[in-house]
Formats: C-alpha cells, structure tokens, sequence
C-alpha cells in the first residue's frame, strides 16, 4: 500500500491503482461519463475527469493516470474547473433534453451539472441538439442517438462480455452517432445475445430496454470469435 | 432473398449481389482486406448497399457494425446509387469563404435529398467534394461533367431545371423516332 492525498485527504492505496476509480471509491467525486473499470484501456474521450497534480505542469485526466506512492492531487481547482466547463458546455451543447428522459434525475450529465454548478443549457454557447431518429431494430432494446454523448461505454461493455462488440460509432466528427446497423437476433454468428449489458452501463438513457424484453435473458455464449474462426 | 430491411431483391440489387459475391471469393478473409474490398465494390456498383455490407461482414467473419462503421467513416463511400446527373459541390477552402455551403444548401432544398444521397428518380444526386481546382471560379458546383463557376443560389434552380428539360426533350424526340 501506498499513500497519496486528495483535497487534503490522506489515503491509504495500492500502487498501480487508478486515480479516478481510487477517488471515486473513497467518495471523492470527479465528473466522469466514460471510464469503465472493466475495460483494459481508458477511453479518455469526455474529458470531463480533470485533476491537478502537484510536480505536473498542466491538469492530466484522471482516468488515466495510476497513482504512486507521495501523490498530492486537487480536484476542485480553477484550471481543472475550466476544462471541465467547456467540455460540459459541448456536450450538452448538443445533447437533446426532453421532459419525458427516463434518465432525468439519475442522468450522469445532471450530477456533473450539479457539481460544476452550471445549468443544462448552459451559455454562451448555442445549443444544436442534434435531429436523430430513435432506432427501434435492436431485437431487446431501442437506441436514441439524440441522447447519446459518445462515451463508449456500451461498445466496450458488449466487447467485453460478448468477445467483439454489435455496437458502433459510425460516421466521424460531429456527425458521429451510435449505431446499431445490421444487429441481428437470428443466430447469425454474430447475434445480439440480449444482455442488456450497453443499456446498463450507458449513463444518459441512450439506450433503453424494450417494454418487453423479458425474454432477453442474456445467457448467450458470446458472439464467435473472428480471429478462431479462421478461414 | 431478401434484403437489409427484409423486402424483397430488386433485379438490380440481385445482380450486384452476384458480382460481389463472386469479387469476395478473390479476398481472404483477413480484416485488413476490409477497404480493399469496399473500394472495389463501390469502383464497381458506384455505393454500398446495406445488404453488400452484410455479405462482406460475412466474408470477413466481422459484426455487421464494424463493417458500417468504417465504411461510414470515410467520405469516399456512397451509401446511395449515384443519379445519372452527380451534382458536386465544391466546399474547398475559397468556395468555403465564398459561400460554397449555401449553394450546397440550395441543392439539398430543391432536390429535397441531403447531400449524400439520390433523388428517387435517379436524376439527381448531391456530393460536397474537396476543391475542384478552379478557385478563381468560386464558389463552384459540377453537374455531371460540367463545372458552374460563381455560382449563386438564384442560379440552382436553373441548372436543375435545364437537366429535366433536355432528358425530356431526348425522351420525346426517342419517342418521335419510335413513332416515325
Ligand atoms: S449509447 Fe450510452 S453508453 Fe453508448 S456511447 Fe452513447 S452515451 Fe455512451
Ligand atoms: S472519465 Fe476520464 S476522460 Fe472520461
Ligand atoms: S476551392 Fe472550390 S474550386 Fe478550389
């Protein structure tokens, strides 16, 4: 064990461990939508997971740093508190709000508003909700692309459980959306296994279970394995 | 057979199948031969249709989506057959600063069709390219082989409409000539 500092807070931790997991588990909140424990590599794309470290020249991303042993973090200062801000304010700048978002109350995006202190609709910058069409294909589940805020969760919980992922990022840039293309539920080698794994991990309600997707136990043995198929 | 969206093949869609099928037989199944592959099918066909996508994940033993994920990604697929008269239009940088997106915007609105996609009469289709090499021109739109300079949004219509006037004109006078 080694010991580190956060906001003043001594603690107690393993070498190697992750810093913002590390936070996280000792109640110290730092904004995150992205980071995924299970997942082998951090994705790093919200950039919302800001700290200072002390020696370090500029803010880093917590989810990628693993702490060592003497290291004094702030989360609360006013540099990480700017970057903060501006990724929020792009991210919400295009994230559709409506009154009838099953996430509303528990939505990732609402925590981090009310620990940066900002509002959801925050200026200057104008809003472009972005005008996607709800898929509803998915055998167990629909996708609302409009809610989505591209953190990759889904994707790398799917790859994680199922050995390839049914999800996708298509497009590029701003256009980026997630998509379900070509997810199939007929016993193809690659069929939707009906985990629900994407709909639990996905922090915005992007991605919401059918009414009745009773019947989607989840018990699948994994999509088969591109590699060991050979040819 | 049936296609991506469960309806049934048209007579053109079953011929592009075959082919791609036949064309597949020529790649091994490695993943690196993913863009290979879409580059011929489209050099070929002219788009990616959503079931040539499921028959080249397939081939490749690849989830349907990482198939559409990187065929999305790149600009130079289509996901729409092109329309006999392709409407290019330049966002270049000096088409850019002159303008070039509202003519594209123009198109889209007489046309009805975002860019990237074909009117249902096959006539038309809309694409933003990268500059034509006539910046002097700018902003610059090419309708078929034809290249527009200093194009103007009040200039949109016209262009649209000398296309459907000659094709009517062509198809009445192969009439005449039927009848005659
Ligand atoms: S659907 Fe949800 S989990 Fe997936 S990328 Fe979008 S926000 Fe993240
Ligand atoms: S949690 Fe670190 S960048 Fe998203
Ligand atoms: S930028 Fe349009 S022709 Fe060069």
């Amino acid at each position: 064990m080694i010991r580190i500092e956060v906001d003043g807070t001594p603690l107690e931790v393993a070498e190697g461990s992750n810093l913002l997991a590390t936070c996280l588990a000792a109640g110290i909140y730092i904004p995150n939508l992205c980071y995924m424990a299970e997942s082998p590599e951090p994705f790093a794309g919200c950039r919302l997971c800001f700290v200072e470290i002390q020696g370090q020249p500029a803010p880093v991303t917590a989810c990628t740093v693993a702490v060592t042993d003497g290291m004094v973090v702030h989360t609360a200062t006013a540099p990480v508190r700017r970057l903060q801000q501006s990724a929020f304010r792009l991210l919400v700048s295009a994230h559709q709000i409506t009154a009838d978002c099953p996430a509303h109350k528990r939505c990732a995006l609402q925590q981090v508003a009310r620990h940066l202190q900002m509002g959801l609709k925050p200026k200057p910058l104008e809003r472009v909700p972005r005008e996607l069409e709800i898929d509803t294909s998915p055998p167990c589940f629909d996708l609302h692309p409009a809610r989505c805020v591209l953190c990759g969760k889904c994707l790398r919980a799917c790859q994680e459980r199922n050995g390839s992922s049914l999800l996708t990022f298509a497009r590029r840039g701003i256009q980026t959306v997630i998509s379900a293309q070509g997810l199939s539920a007929d016993g193809q080698e690659f069929t939707c296994e009906g985990c629900l794994a994407c709909a639990a991990v996905c922090p915005v309600s992007a991605i919401t279970p059918k009414a009745d997707s009773g019947h989607c136990a989840g018990e699948g043995q994994g999509h088969a394995d591109p590699q060991a198929a050979g040819s | 057979m049936e296609n991506a969206a469960g309806e049934a093949l048209t007579a053109e869609e079953g011929a592009i199948l075959a082919d791609v099928a036949r064309r597949l037989a020529a790649f091994d199944r490695e993943r690196a031969n993913l863009i290979p592959i879409l580059q011929t099918i489209q050099n070929t066909h002219g788009y990616l249709a959503p079931a040539v996508l499921q028959l080249v994940a397939r081939h490749l033993r690849l989830p349907p989506s990482q198939v559409y994920g990187v065929a999305t990604f790149y600009n130079q697929f289509r996901f729409h057959p092109p329309g006999r008269n392709p409407i290019r239009v330049c966002m270049g940088t000096a088409c850019h600063v002159r303008g070039g997106d509202i003519i594209l915007e123009n198109f889209e609105r007489k046309l009805e069709i975002p860019e990237g996609q074909t009117t249902p009469d096959r006539e038309f289709s809309i694409e933003r390219v990268a500059c034509v090499g006539c910046c002097a021109l700018a902003p610059v739109a090419c309708v078929g082989e034809t290249v527009h300079g200093h194009m103007a949004p009040s200039k949109v219509e016209g262009l649209i409409l000398q296309v459907r006037i000659a094709r009517e004109r062509a198809e009445r006078e192969k009439k005449d000539h039927a009848d005659s």
